[in-house]
């Protein structure tokens, strides 16, 4: 086993471990907000260390583009997608998110 | 470690599939669908069937869930029943005799059966193609795939008959203001249209297709839409309609020409160009008829507004 294999197994399991975290988040967090924050931010890395560890082990460089390719898309998607949800929350009931500010 | 890999995927699977059975709210049974489609195009690809893998990704996963949640928000009522679901008995039974018979006959199937691939391996050379299962779809079963593409021609009739419409076009309301959805639009848009074409040229060699082009290229649309861009009402009604048959009627054509020179139906010269013609057609028609399922669907924001 060569070090690039030893570099991708380690990177993918950060990955899972921030998929991990990610779902916790999702499931345990209290409001949609902090919901969000979990999930996107945790995907977001997650799928960046699959990808890494992915990219040490691919033999070819238009493999390499596709991959990074994925990652980014995803980027785009999942923070876009959390703008949307979090915009409509916001706008569907305001007094709530109000008084969730003045919470904090 | 393949095998516990498949086996949770199966797992998955089954549990899953429970779930949207008594699944307490049809939001919680179309999130679950959803993922059940994602499962499903994962099973696929360990099945080494890429293409029907990224067809059900797409379709099941993505477009269905677009057609599902569009229904719920125009059947939503104030209160979700909370009350659990009751799985008749008679389906039940029933269910579990399929499983048994197609479980009994999956296990009768010898382990060196190879299908039909030797076949269609053979008779490569006639189809004038690379790839077998563009080969099997456009040449060899082009019956079905002709079916298929009038079953989606009907589908998007029978939906806008049902909703009282004759045309497709307008339904889309100008941008909102909206940066980031406009931001995004201006981002994705050249990648699906890309990701669409290299699908479609994929085929010829490579899982691809026109089918999988086709639902990519309709997913363009459905983020168009959704997003109130009005660059999808610029195409007239007439040629709305021309687009929504190019498919079905560039085979239909083909059927009928072919009976000049040859005594049989959708036998064709062996022109690469001809079965090309064909794909590029079906991609362009898959896509505008998904576009018009959803376009047309019961939620739409035109009828909101009126």
């Amino acid at each position: 086993m060569n070090l690039f294999e030893i570099l991708s197994i380690i990177f993918c399991l950060c990955g899972g471990f921030f998929f991990l975290g990610g779902t916790v988040g999702l499931i345990r967090f209290p409001d949609t907000y902090s919901r969000l924050h979990a999930l996107t931010k945790a995907d977001n890395l997650g799928l960046g260390f699959i990808v890494l560890g992915l990219i040490m082990v691919s033999s070819s460089m238009p493999e390499i583009v596709k991959l990074i390719l994925i990652w980014l898309l995803a980027l785009i998607g999942s923070s876009s997608a959390c703008y949307f949800i979090g915009n409509h929350m916001h706008q569907s009931n305001k007094p709530q998110s109000i008084q969730d500010e003045s919470d904090f | 470690m393949n095998l516990i890999f498949d086996l949770i995927i199966a797992v998955c699977l089954v549990g899953i599939s429970m779930r949207i059975i008594f699944a307490r709210g049809h939001f919680q049974a179309i999130v679950l669908f959803i993922t059940y489609g994602l499962f499903l195009a994962l099973a696929w690809t360990r099945l080494n069937s890429p293409d029907i893998a990224i067809a059900e990704a797409a379709v099941g996963a993505g477009l269905t869930g677009v057609l599902l949640m569009d229904t719920l928000g125009a059947i939503k009522t104030s209160e979700e029943k909370k009350m659990r679901i009751k799985v008749p008995l008679k389906l039940a039974v029933m269910s579990i005799v399929l499983v048994i018979v197609l479980g009994y006959s999956a296990l009768q199937i010898p382990s060196d059966f190879s299908g039909l691939s030797l076949t269609v391996h053979n008779a490569m050379p006639l189809s004038g193609l690379e790839y077998s299962v563009t080969a099997v779809l456009l040449d060899f079963r082009s019956y079905d795939t002709w079916l298929e593409l009038g079953v989606l021609l009907t589908a998007v009739i029978g939906v806008l008959t049902v909703r009282r419409r004759n045309s497709l076009t307008g339904s889309a309301l100008p941008a909102p203001a909206e940066p980031v959805g406009r931001w995004i639009i201006k981002i994705l848009l050249p990648f699906m249209v890309i990701i669409g074409g290299y699908l479609l040229w994929l085929g010829a060699f490579a899982p691809g297709g026109a089918f999988q082009a086709g639902v990519v290229l309709a997913g363009a649309g459905v983020m168009l839409w959704q997003a109130g861009h009005p660059c999808l009402a610029v195409l007239s009604n007439s040629s709305w309609r021309l687009l929504l048959c190019l498919g079905f009627s560039t085979f239909l054509i083909l059927a009928a020409s072919s009976l000049y020179y040859a005594d049989q139906m959708l036998t064709h010269p062996q022109i690469k160009a001809w079965i090309l013609g064909i794909e590029y057609a079906a991609t362009i028609s898959i896509a505008i008829c998904l576009i018009s399922l959803i376009q047309a669907s019961p939620n739409s924001k035109l009828d909101k507004v009126s």
